[in-house]
């Protein structure tokens, strides 16, 4: 659905993404990991046509820099690492996710009204809709800003990050959220992970950059077959069993 | 907040604005009562005492106090919206001052077209603002970087607007009232074309307030929603530096106003933009009228300038302001 193909990305002389190929394949969790200042959040931002990049984007096989602004937020969407500090309401804000299905007058139609309360619903911030941002907790207002996503309606969701400075059960409850987008809303998700075992956990594929290039694509299955997340992490592998379940750690 | 919240404010900012502009009329050092104002301003008598007062004096004021309120309220609510910066204001990111030096070169340079003031108000204060988005952009350091800028930027513009007062004695004996902001021998010749510009700014803010709203979360998520953030930005900024340059071509560098104005409308209505961009003008348009009021009666017949009013109230609120941030924070 969405594709890096030889991605180069400089900032003055400092090469930040050196030929990056990578695929975000339709109904699938694809994510991103590597270490910090690796290149993740450069490679993201560029199908944003937030920066000036040599390569190019496929989304569903059409140049992204072909595409209208709406037209691609119609098939796209973006939620950064930071969430802005706002004042307005978890409605208001969610119902901005309407704005590429908007006409000139930017009415909300019965149609957009649906489609925002929907989000609300799956993402179990209906009660919240009447607070203003700015008074909810971190778990509360990285739901309700993926709930402005999912208002967009697009089939693509694409996360920086979206449990950082998230407590353990605030984050687990987010990813278990982010598989569901996937299997029963038929969401395609890129999301860039700072946790290596949640991201081996909920992903099906999942890409790894190092220094600004691909140093692995794959599915879940290929990468954990190798050694490579303990080299390029320096980190150790360790099973745990849930009754008939094996979980995988990295730590 | 609900529709139904929302309209008694709004009537309440409507009736407080008329109550504003009718005693602004009637008072002064010459009291005038409601039959006095109404024959001076709709009155067929030639040269009566009443209608020299209205027509020469308190009308041309009153509008230019409600004009100077609206556009500096719009641009103030623009500027922190787009900035995201709730200190943002045409005086404190040095918009009010890249106006002021664009005005002064102006008759400093050009003192025979002096209808072209706005317009080069206009390129000074357009260009501030896009000089100080530039420089917060290159320096980074968020939020605090675009406020001390701004002080950088004003200080330097003050500087040079001393400097061509200096060089041009014309241009000084009109630069003392200038930068306090007043509106004393404003003609209503002076306020068309300011008021048609202002307008237009009331309009356009209104019209883009959808996108502006969704600026102020960022450009990642502006993008995301299919928003050109650097085309939303620039447009905004024109609208915001049009304002403010109308409103300093008749009545000088008035302070406080953009940056006292936003808040209390932030208080009164909440966060959401399309609302504040509606009620701020009516809030400023009041409080610069009663604040021009008070200068006139407080010291009758003698007078004091609107800008120091709003100076003596906009220093303090800012400590308020300032105060309420550190309990924020400690809380």
């Amino acid at each position: 659905m969405l594709e890096f193909k030889n991605i180069t990305l400089k900032i003055g002389r400092k090469t930040i993404l050196d030929s990056v190929n990578l695929k975000a394949k339709k109904g699938r969790i694809t994510a991103l990991i590597g270490k910090n200042g690796s290149g993740k959040t450069s490679l993201i931002t560029t199908a944003c046509g937030l920066s000036h990049y040599d390569g190019e984007i496929l989304l569903c096989g059409k140049n992204i820099q072909e595409y209208k602004n709406k037209d691609r937020a119609k098939i796209i969407s973006f939620l950064p690492q930071m969430m802005p500090e706002t004042s307005i309401s978890v409605y208001s804000l969610v119902s901005m996710g309407r704005s590429p299905h908007l006409g000139g007058m930017g009415i909300l139609s019965k149609t957009d009204k649906e489609a925002i309360l929907s989000a609300l619903r799956i993402t179990r911030t209906e009660e919240l809709s009447g607070r203003s941002i700015s008074s909810l907790s971190g778990g509360e207002k990285r739901r309700a800003f993926l709930a402005l996503l999912l208002a967009q309606e697009a089939p693509l969701l694409i996360l920086d990050e979206p449990n950082a400075y998230l407590d353990i059960s605030y984050s687990s409850e987010l990813c278990t959220l982010l598989r569901e987008l996937c299997d029963d809303h038929k969401k395609t998700i890129l999301v860039i992970m700072h946790d290596i075992s949640e991201a081996t956990e909920i992903a099906d594929d999942i890409a790894i950059l190092d220094g600004g290039k691909t140093v692995f694509y794959g599915t879940k299955n290929e990468l954990l077959a190798t050694e490579t997340i303990e080299n390029i992490f320096g980190v150790k592998r360790y099973k745990a069993y849930d009754g008939d379940k094996t979980k995988i750690f990295f730590s | 907040m609900k529709p139904k919240k929302l309209l008694p404010i709004y009537i309440a900012l409507i009736t407080v604005l008329i109550i504003s502009a009718l005693l602004s009329l009637s008072l002064g050092a010459a009291r005038l009562s409601v039959h006095q104002m109404i024959s001076g301003i709709i009155g067929t008598k030639g040269f009566s005492y009443e209608r020299t007062i209205m027509l020469s004096v308190r009308l041309p004021r009153l509008l230019s106090s409600i004009l100077a309120g609206i556009g500096l309220s719009l641009a103030g609510v623009i500027l922190q919206s787009v900035m995201g910066n709730e200190l943002a204001s045409p005086n404190t990111v040095g918009v009010s001052s890249g106006a002021g030096l664009a005005a002064v070169i102006c008759l400093s340079l050009f003192p025979s077209l002096s209808h072209l003031l706005p317009i080069g108000a206009f390129f000074g204060a357009l260009g501030t603002s896009i000089l100080i988005m530039a420089l917060s952009r290159i320096i980074g350091g968020g939020k605090a970087t675009i406020i001390l800028a701004g002080i950088a930027l004003s200080s330097l513009f003050g500087a040079s607007i001393s400097f061509f007062s200096v060089l041009d004695t014309d241009v000084l004996a009109s630069y003392s009232a200038f930068s306090v902001g007043g509106f004393s021998g404003v003609k209503m010749s002076d306020l068309t074309l300011p008021a048609i510009l202002i307008l237009i700014c009331v309009f356009l803010a209104i019209a883009l307030s959808k996108e502006i709203a969704i600026l102020s979360l960022g450009d990642t998520i502006a993008s995301g929603l299919g928003i050109s953030p650097n085309k939303i930005r620039v447009i905004s900024l024109m609208i915001a530096s049009l304002s403010v340059a109308s409103v300093i071509s008749f009545s000088g560098l008035l302070g406080f106003v953009g940056l006292v104005v936003p808040h209390i409308t932030r208080k009164l209505l909440g966060s959401e933009l399309k609302y504040q961009l509606t009620a701020a003008p009516l809030v400023g348009a009041s409080l610069v009228t009663l604040s021009d009021l008070a200068g006139r009666i407080i010291f009758a017949p003698s007078e004091i300038s609107v800008g120091i009013i709003m100076a003596f109230i906009g220093a303090p609120f800012l400590f308020v302001l300032l105060l309420g941030r550190r309990e924020k924070n400690n809380a």
